[in-house]
């Protein structure tokens, strides 16, 4: 008995040592180059024209054109471009060596089955003007539009027209798998809990910093902060979180990156509602409530009040003069000449910001003896309020305009017969909007942005609440990570941004 | 004055005078405090609970707002009191609609019994099948968001309770020798239920009210709290709770206040209850 437990000692024993002697033979693995992100969206899906999060399409896949992180229009997948003066031929010369995540190469083919198969799915909207698509020799693209299209390399620059490889599409169509070209590819994904980018180390703009990106998904942005606070991520954006900005400010193991990005918030009035019908009464409600007062103080860093048509960062194309009318309650009492008045307020349920704003904006309009109610919808309710204008005022961020050029706001956004939604539409602002469509000259394209903006604000069926802020936070040792204009374009600046060991 | 008052002012008078342990009095104390929150609501609060002042958000405790101010700089103490005055109302309107209509079914059937007893059975099997709360969230969901559109959610789904209850117990009353010598004697069934089934029942009843009471001020606080109950800007606990959770840790008085006063409520309904079946 005794003879035997002395055996098996021996054997422990001689087991610790070799694994001793194991261990110190392998050299100590290099922990992988990663940052983990905690993010409040799910990957979602595959196909970048629907299913997947518009923040991580452009890690995965490219675009013919794209938006960098200062909202320039530069090549991606096509490396130059030409229209043809009437603007009804636009030529791609793609470029060349690129391969998909799978190997294959990118090739005109590729690329005209991608815009076929969007034109007829999800991209309808943007690609509705092309008539059909050329793959004229292996490296070059034509696309024949309907009617003149000046700005149709800018319309392909949002991340949803991004260019999939053909083993990621199945016969119906269907995207199947997340084959792009871009600086990432997918290497996991548990739904709504955690997925995992890799590095394309053959990817065409040179490869990235990191070998991975690790995004866990945390909704509640106050875990989010939280789990930032305690180290367990490494980055976090700061969207739609209320108070994280405030409290993380004064930690000094981390750090803030803001920018105005290129999103809005607004307020339309329904003009076709019958106690808003009158443009007094709108004036009145665009003078009662203290934007540049309201803003910074319920929103802080989040945020800038609304001023200006689109976002600033539009340079240019948004016209220089204020939208929002000068806050005067007693102006606004004027107007309304003792008028009753009950106004419905439709807003995200989800939307913590506009929340707040809406309780705030019930408050101003009590001081001029309005009443509104408050109606928190669902977002397919609150869509579904803005189609069939059951509203008198609706709060929603400002869309169709992901791109650096807004015209498509105006047309296939909200003001014009073939708009997506009515909002408002008269004739003379549709002549405008079609004049502008017909333009080439970019200096007189500017004049009619600004003329069609003033006309709208000028009849008061939108107030621009605010302009959001890109707001990012992270660890003092994340190094080089730069936040963008655009907001789909966010994550971007993962592919240079990397760990200080 | 029939029997069923005298049976309730027993246990309460049971309650107040008499001797009653030190736990019954406090719960009842409390009771009386939130009752009086609600009814001076007006007189106590020291703003309008609805006046936004948005320079003057998320404030700590001070002379002027002694629970700080909220997300939109209103008075959180004022609008406590005033919540109270929701919760405490509402939950009583449900209470009472619940209790009598759950009571009436229940004495019909169970006194009556045969085919009219089966289809009542059959109804509340039907409704008990769904978790009350679910169901009322359902409801509420379909009637849209409202105070009123909650309360009415809630009695559809909560007179069951009372109904099963109330039926039960009838059935074993009525077979009672002193019942069926009443009923020998020519009493109608109207005086039967009246005179002795009623004040029977109605104890257990209160007891089981007193209880009930504080779980329905929890399940209004819990429709608020997902936004199918009292609308923005009424003051509601559990719509504050709601409204608080985004300033948790910038502004715990936010969510800790309305806690308080929900679990203040519920706990003092609770005690009170309890001491009530102890003691005889």
């Amino acid at each position: 008995m005794q003879k035997q437990n002395n055996k098996a000692l021996w054997l422990i024993a001689c087991l610790l040592i070799g694994l001793l002697i194991a261990g110190c033979g392998a050299a100590p693995a290099a922990p992988p180059q990663q940052i983990v992100i905690g993010e409040n969206t799910d990957l979602g899906g595959y196909d970048p024209g629907t299913t997947m999060s518009p923040f991580l399409r452009t890690l995965i896949f490219n675009s013919l054109v794209e938006l960098d992180a200062d909202f320039k229009l530069v090549p991606a997948l096509a490396e130059r471009w030409t229209m043809s003066p009437d603007g009804k031929t636009w030529t791609f010369t793609l470029r060349q060596g690129v391969k998909f995540h799978d190997g294959s190469p990118l090739t005109a083919t590729v690329v005209k089955q991608n815009l076929e198969r969007l034109r007829q799915g999800s991209g309808k909207v943007w690609l509705m003007d092309v008539a059909s698509v050329e793959a004229s020799s292996e490296y070059i693209v034509k696309v024949l539009m309907n009617k003149p299209s000046f700005t149709f390399a800018s319309d392909l620059a949002v991340p949803f027209l991004s260019i999939v490889g053909t083993s990621g599409v199945d016969a119906a169509g269907k995207v199947v798998k997340a084959i792009g070209t871009g600086p990432y590819s997918l290497e996991s994904w548990q739904k709504d809990q955690e997925f995992v980018l890799k590095r394309n180390s053959s990817y065409w703009g040179g490869s990235a910093k990191n070998e991975k990106l690790v995004f866990k998904v945390i909704r509640d942005p106050d875990s989010r902060a939280m789990a930032l606070e305690a180290g367990t991520v490494d980055l976090i954006s700061l969207r739609q979180s209320l108070t994280a900005a405030t409290r993380l400010g004064g930690n000094p193991k981390l750090k803030m990156e803001k920018r105005l990005g290129q999103t809005s918030e607004i307020m339309f009035l329904n003009v076709s509602s019958p106690a808003l019908q009158d443009i007094k009464v709108r004036q009145a409600i665009g003078h009662s409530l203290n934007i540049a007062k309201l803003v910074p103080s319920l929103l802080g860093a989040n945020a800038e009040a609304g001023k200006t048509f689109f976002s600033p960062a539009y340079g240019d194309y948004v016209m220089k003069s204020d939208t929002a009318l000068p806050y005067d309650p007693d102006r606004a009492k004027q107007l309304l000449a003792g008028r009753p008045l009950r106004l419905r307020l439709a807003f995200g349920a989800k939307n913590a910001e506009d929340s707040l704003l809406a309780g705030a904006i019930q408050g101003e309009l009590k001081a001029v003896g309005v009443t509104a109610v408050l109606e928190p919808l669902e977002d397919a309710a609150l869509m579904d309020a803005l189609k069939k204008k059951n509203y008198d005022l609706i709060m929603l961020g400002q869309s169709f305009i992901p791109h650096d050029e807004p015209s498509s706001h105006y047309r296939r956004g909200y003001y014009h017969p073939t708009s997506t939604f009515d909002v408002y539409r008269t004739p003379e602002l549709t002549v405008l909007v079609d004049q502008l469509f017909a333009t080439a000259e970019p200096a007189e394209r500017l004049r009619l942005h600004h003329r069609i903006q003033e006309t709208i604000a000028g009849a008061m069926p939108v107030i621009v609440l605010f302009h959001r802020n890109n707001i990012v936070a992270m660890k003092q040792q994340v190094m080089g990570y730069k936040v963008s204009v655009g907001t789909w374009q966010l994550y971007r600046g993962l592919t240079e941004a990397h760990v200080k060991p | 004055m029939s029997c069923q008052t005298n049976g309730l002012i027993e246990i309460w008078g049971r309650t107040l005078c008499g001797k009653t342990s030190l736990l019954r009095k406090g719960s009842l104390l409390i009771l009386l405090l939130y009752i009086g929150m609600a009814i001076f609501a007006g007189a106590l609060a020291p703003h309008d609970p609805l006046q936004v002042d948005v320079t003057n958000r998320l404030q700590p405790a001070s002379v002027e707002y002694p629970l700080g101010t909220d997300s939109l700089g209103r008075c959180v103490f004022s609008r406590i009191i005033h919540g109270a005055r929701n919760s405490l109302l509402s939950a009583a309107v449900v209470l009472v609609v619940t209790v009598s209509v759950g009571a009436t079914i229940g004495l019909v059937a169970g006194f009556f019994g045969g085919r009219c007893d089966y289809l009542v059975q059959r109804l509340l099997e039907g409704v008990m099948a769904f978790p009350g709360l679910i169901l009322a969230l359902a409801i509420a969901g379909v009637l849209g968001p409202g105070l009123e559109n909650a309360v009415l959610a809630l009695c559809l789904v909560h007179w069951v309770g009372y109904a099963r209850i109330v039926r039960n117990m009838t059935l074993s009353l009525r077979e009672r020798t002193y019942v069926q010598a009443s009923r020998i004697a020519g009493a109608s069934p109207f005086d039967l239920l009246r005179r002795h089934i009623l004040p029977e029942v109605a104890p257990a009843v209160a007891v089981i009210a007193t209880l009930d009471y504080g779980r329905i001020i929890i399940s209004i606080a819990g429709l608020s709290f997902l936004g199918l109950g009292a609308q923005p800007p009424a003051p509601e606990w559990g719509a504050m709770l709601s409204e608080g959770k985004a300033y948790m840790q910038v502004a715990p008085q936010l969510i800790l206040w309305p806690g308080v006063m929900i679990a203040g409520v519920v706990l003092a309904l609770q005690l009170l209850s309890e001491s009530t079946t102890r003691q005889p």
